[in-house]
């Protein structure tokens, strides 16, 4: 199942490098002392996570999954601490990789079994283009093997430049594959707009389905 | 004659008092949204009177109160512990 899996992350990443030619990403560290709620909505999955970072280099982050799945409704709660590995600053971009590692649990009925966070991000932003790559597992520790494994790779631009107090806005093309889901590969356009420390973000998958996603830190 | 020379002392005085301005050219900011721990982290520093980011030219412009001082090393920190490089210090 491992292999299956590093094969297919290995064949989607060259994809992704031939195609775009540059990485992408999120921020999972932010700055010292700041906290920060995200959330992500659609009809198949709900995500929250609250962050706290601690030094610019770490942060820890309270997460619960809600996800359909082809085998029902799955729910996790997984704690997990992410670093910041590497960090490119230059005047006109800025680039990262960060590694997410975790232990929390599978809500089965009404007992926690077992549960396992290990994320890869990497992004490459400027203020008119931005791509970002993630790769994700949950593993569950169960015979009948029911870890997930997620690529989601996306790329963006500005349609205008905006400045520090102005109104931002994207459109970002989303990619996602996604093992024991229900739509094993889902395409999702997004509009992002984002002022001061508020983001929004409105996506339609292909098959129609809504996107609603939002971040605020303070 | 005196009330002149009193003048211009007095406008020395008061230019002498006033709040020194900083220019910093900051690396990797080009994001705002990412950017808003720039004023947050250097408007809870005692002597910062305003601060202004400026994604165009890459600045943060800080106004530091009367009679007060931020050194280069200080700065530094800061905008470490926000996740930016500093390219240039400017002071006027």
């Amino acid at each position: 199942m491992f292999s299956k899996y590093l094969f297919n992350f290995l064949l989607f990443n060259s994809l992704f490098y031939i195609l775009s030619g540059n990485l992408v990403y999120a921020h999972p560290v932010a700055y010292a002392g700041s906290d920060s709620i995200m959330t992500w909505n659609s009809k198949e999955m709900s995500d929250w996570m609250y962050t706290h970072t601690f030094t610019p280099f770490y942060s820890l982050s309270a997460r619960t999954q809600r996800i359909e799945s082809k085998d029902g409704e799955r729910r996790f709660y997984i704690p997990h601490l992410n670093f910041l590995v590497k960090r490119w600053n230059e005047l006109n971009s800025q680039a990262n990789i960060y590694l997410s590692v975790g232990h929390g649990g599978e809500q089965i009925n009404r007992s926690l079994k077992d549960a396992s966070l290990i994320a890869f991000e990497t992004d490459w932003e400027s203020r008119k283009y931005y791509v970002s790559l993630r790769e994700e597992a949950i593993l569950t520790y169960t015979k009948n093997n029911k870890d997930i494994y997620m690529t989601k790779v996306r790329t963006g631009f500005a349609p205008y430049i905006a400045n520090f107090n102005e109104l931002n806005s994207w459109f970002i093309l989303e990619a996602e594959k996604k093992s024991r889901s229900i739509d094993n590969f889902t395409l999702i356009p997004y509009v992002r707009f984002f002022y001061h420390n508020v983001l929004t973000e409105f996506g339609v998958s292909q098959k129609g389905e809504t996107q609603f996603n939002f971040m605020i830190h303070y | 004659m005196k009330k002149i020379i009193l003048l211009i002392s007095l406008m020395s005085i008061a230019n002498g008092h006033a709040g020194e301005k900083i220019s910093v050219t900051v690396k990797g900011m080009v994001c705002s949204f990412c950017s808003q721990g720039i004023t947050k982290k250097f408007k809870e520093q005692p002597m910062i009177k305003d601060v202004n980011v400026d994604l165009d030219t890459h600045l943060v412009s800080l106004e530091l109160n009367d009679n007060q001082k931020i050194n280069d090393k200080l700065i530094e920190t800061i905008l470490k512990d926000t996740g930016y490089g500093v390219e240039a210090i400017t002071r006027k």
